[in-house]
């Protein structure tokens, strides 16, 4: 096994998940009646989290071969990591049209795209449709932000 | 229980020229958005669910109907057109179907799956009906313990038929389990696993779920392989999309061998659309007179697959209606559609609502007629959505995933969930986790707790107790079966130096 095999590190990461669901259980209130307490389903899970991790882990020292990955792209990947994260957050503030127009251009950009100016008409195209569709349609309402639709 | 007057009653509701209308937005909407790569069933519904909130729950479920069934057949245009199937379901259309076409049988390729999917769609609606309508009298007899017992089952089947390693596959049933878990205990009042955070107390929803792990998670996933995605080769549609004489003869067979296989393994939980298309293929692949044919453009290696999935559609609505408990991501999702409208599927649900039930019951035979009108006629343009770019097309997912998840709760930190849930599908599918597992595990973790929880009261607290039932005891040892059954293909496969059995057991369901 190398240093860095992929499920040993899923395998720590499984124990860690593991450990919070079992502190999430164990910290879990008994309110003192009924025959089964809340905690006694997320303790179990834990325990088994913990065992699924411990037989992950002596399958990965047993199997020595390291699975093959696709190799990845991290500046494309993370740039998207990070733009996704910024408008899902200035989704309510900033408003639907104006966070979803500006991460259509920008994602676009981000995988590929050089056709600003067609991708900035068909941003805002999809977004006042999509806006058109839920809102006035649908009667769904989506956040303003500063614009008054 | 009259099956046929229910069903009369069903058509009364679902051909309205309103609820026909929304019949067909709900089979062009599935179709549109299950030809996109990456984008299955369960995805297709969660993105299309704030579609229906305006909607009452009767039109609401035809609507579905349509989406759904759509979904299903969706896959299948590009695994044919552009060997690339849209959903799990259509990978094994794309070996026979993309050969079709390159031999200038495209048509032939896409009528026989049209047709095959509403041939399946109707026997499979048919099955559906007599099935889920005997398993309603059956399942008022069982209490909570059983209940926990079946849906043991769901989990053990969907663990051990994910993914190719059962570690893994077991995390991410426990996992889906936990954030099933999280939130309000609606027998205690208690919170679990919030971590002091307030905005956890409503529990994380599957819906949630669905988006955060495919949408956010296959945006990422294009995101990161953006260097690894091979250009696409299109063939394109010479001649008629019909078949010959022979071709139809050929195909006729094979569609109703597939819609018995999918119906049957639909109706299994945790189970699916992807396992009966394998099997249907391996089986027309053994048992047919032109074998040499297969991998090289046999039309019988469409029309078994592309019945078999979506006969499997329907055969995944049995233990839906019929007892209320998901056996799949896709019927984990619609549970929360049916939730939503603050309905509980299941046998109370045919007495209560039989407008409902039989009207969506009904629904999906149009769905089917829908499906075979549209289809062949449509697929030119079905392949055009191919045409969008693809930057703006994933840059769109995301967008229109935020638009369902605030839709839903109108609630911001619905989306900081959503973000976290793609990061962790991204490093799942990197890792080679499933995904299924996690949905089902979400709808079913409180389902389990509250039973199993419900059923020791009924015991006095005495585990042991729940083994005397011998209903509950049969049940567990069928959770146990399914959970050793890919472990026992396995082996047999190797000692007999079977590749296709070893090659089945580790199909992954996700």
């Amino acid at each position: 096994m190398t240093a860095r095999h992929p499920d040993a590190i899923g395998a720590a990461a499984i124990a860690v998940v593991a450990v919070a669901t079992l502190a999430g259980g164990l910290t879990t209130p008994d309110p003192g009646f009924g025959v089964v307490p809340p905690a006694t389903f997320p303790v179990a899970l834990g325990v088994l989290m913990l065992i699924t991790a411990a037989w992950l882990a002596f399958d990965t020292f047993r199997n020595t071969r390291t699975p093959e990955t696709l190799p990845l792209d991290g500046r494309p990947f993370a740039a998207t990591a990070v733009a996704s994260a910024v408008f899902l957050a200035a989704f309510v503030p900033v408003g639907f049209v104006l966070s979803g127009a500006a991460f259509l251009v920008a994602q676009s950009r981000i995988l590929g795209s050089r056709a600003l100016v067609r991708d900035a008409v068909a941003s805002l195209v999809f977004v006042l449709a999509v806006y058109w569709l839920f809102v006035g349609f649908l009667t769904v309402d989506l956040p303003n932000g500063p614009l008054p639709f | 229980m009259d099956i046929f007057g229910s069903l009369l009653g069903g058509f009364a509701t679902a051909l309205t020229p309103q609820n026909l209308l929304y019949a067909g937005v709900g089979v062009v909407l599935g179709t549109a958005i299950g030809v996109l790569p990456g984008i299955g069933p369960a995805l297709t519904i969660s993105l299309l669910l704030p579609v229906t909130f305006g909607l009452d729950p009767v039109p609401a479920f035809i609507m579905f109907g349509g989406i759904y069934y759509g979904a299903m057949y969706g896959g299948s245009t590009t695994s044919i057109l552009v060997n690339t199937p849209g959903e799990s379901a259509s990978v094994v259309t794309a070996i026979d179907g993309y050969q079709m076409a390159k031999k200038g049988r495209a048509g032939a390729a896409l009528a026989t799956s049209a047709i095959g999917s509403f041939v399946a769609g109707t026997l499979a609606t048919i099955g559906l009906m007599f099935l889920a309508a005997a398993l309603v009298e059956f399942a008022v007899r069982l209490g909570p313990p059983e209940y926990f017992a079946i849906m043991l089952v769901a989990l053990s089947a969907v663990t051990s038929l994910s993914g190719t390693s059962a570690p893994k596959a077991l995390f991410a049933t426990l996992f889906g389990l936990a954030l099933g878990l999280v939130g309000t205990d609606n027998q205690t009042g208690q919170l679990r696993l919030t971590f002091g955070i307030n905005e956890l107390e409503d529990g994380i929803d599957v819906v949630l779920g669905a988006i955060g792990l495919f949408a956010v998670g296959e945006v990422l996933w294009y995101a990161a392989t953006l260097r690894s995605q091979k250009a696409e080769e299109r063939q394109t549609i010479r001649g008629s999309t019909w078949m010959t004489r022979v071709e139809f003869r050929r195909s006729v067979p094979a569609w109703l061998r597939g819609s018995g296989i999918g119906f049957f393994i639909g109706a299994l939980p945790g189970a699916g659309a992807t396992i009966a298309s394998f099997i249907s293929y391996a089986l027309e692949r053994r048992f047919s007179k032109h074998r040499a044919e297969f991998g090289k453009g046999a039309i019988e290696g469409v029309a078994g697959p592309e019945a078999a999935n979506n006969a499997s559609a329907g055969g995944a609505l049995v233990p839906l209606l019929g007892l209320g408990i998901p056996g799949s991501g896709t019927t984990a999702v619609m549970l929360v559609a049916f939730q939503i409208y603050g309905l509980q599927p299941g046998p109370l649900l045919f007495s209560s609502r039989p407008d409902l039930v039989w009207g969506l019951i009904a629904s999906l035979y149009v769905a089917n007629v829908a499906l075979l009108v549209l289809n062949l006629p449509l697929v030119g343009i079905w392949v055009r959505l191919l045409d969008i770019p693809k930057p703006l097309l994933y840059a769109g997912i995301l967008v229109i995933s935020a638009v369902g998840v605030y839709s839903l709760n109108r609630n911001a930190f619905d989306l900081a969930i959503v973000f976290v849930l793609g990061v962790i599908g991204f490093l799942m599918r990197r890792y080679d986790y499933p995904l299924a597992p996690v949905i089902l595990g979400i709808v079913l973790g409180p389902l389990i707790d509250n039973n199993f929880r419900r059923g020791m009261i009924m015991t006095d607290g005495n585990v042991f107790a729940l083994l005397t039932r011998p209903l509950t005891l049969g049940i567990l040892a069928l959770a146990v079966a399914f959970f050793i059954l890919p472990f026992a293909i396995r082996l047999y496969g190797a000692a007999r130096g079977r590749d296709d059995l070893a090659v089945l057991a580790e199909t992954d369901v996700g």
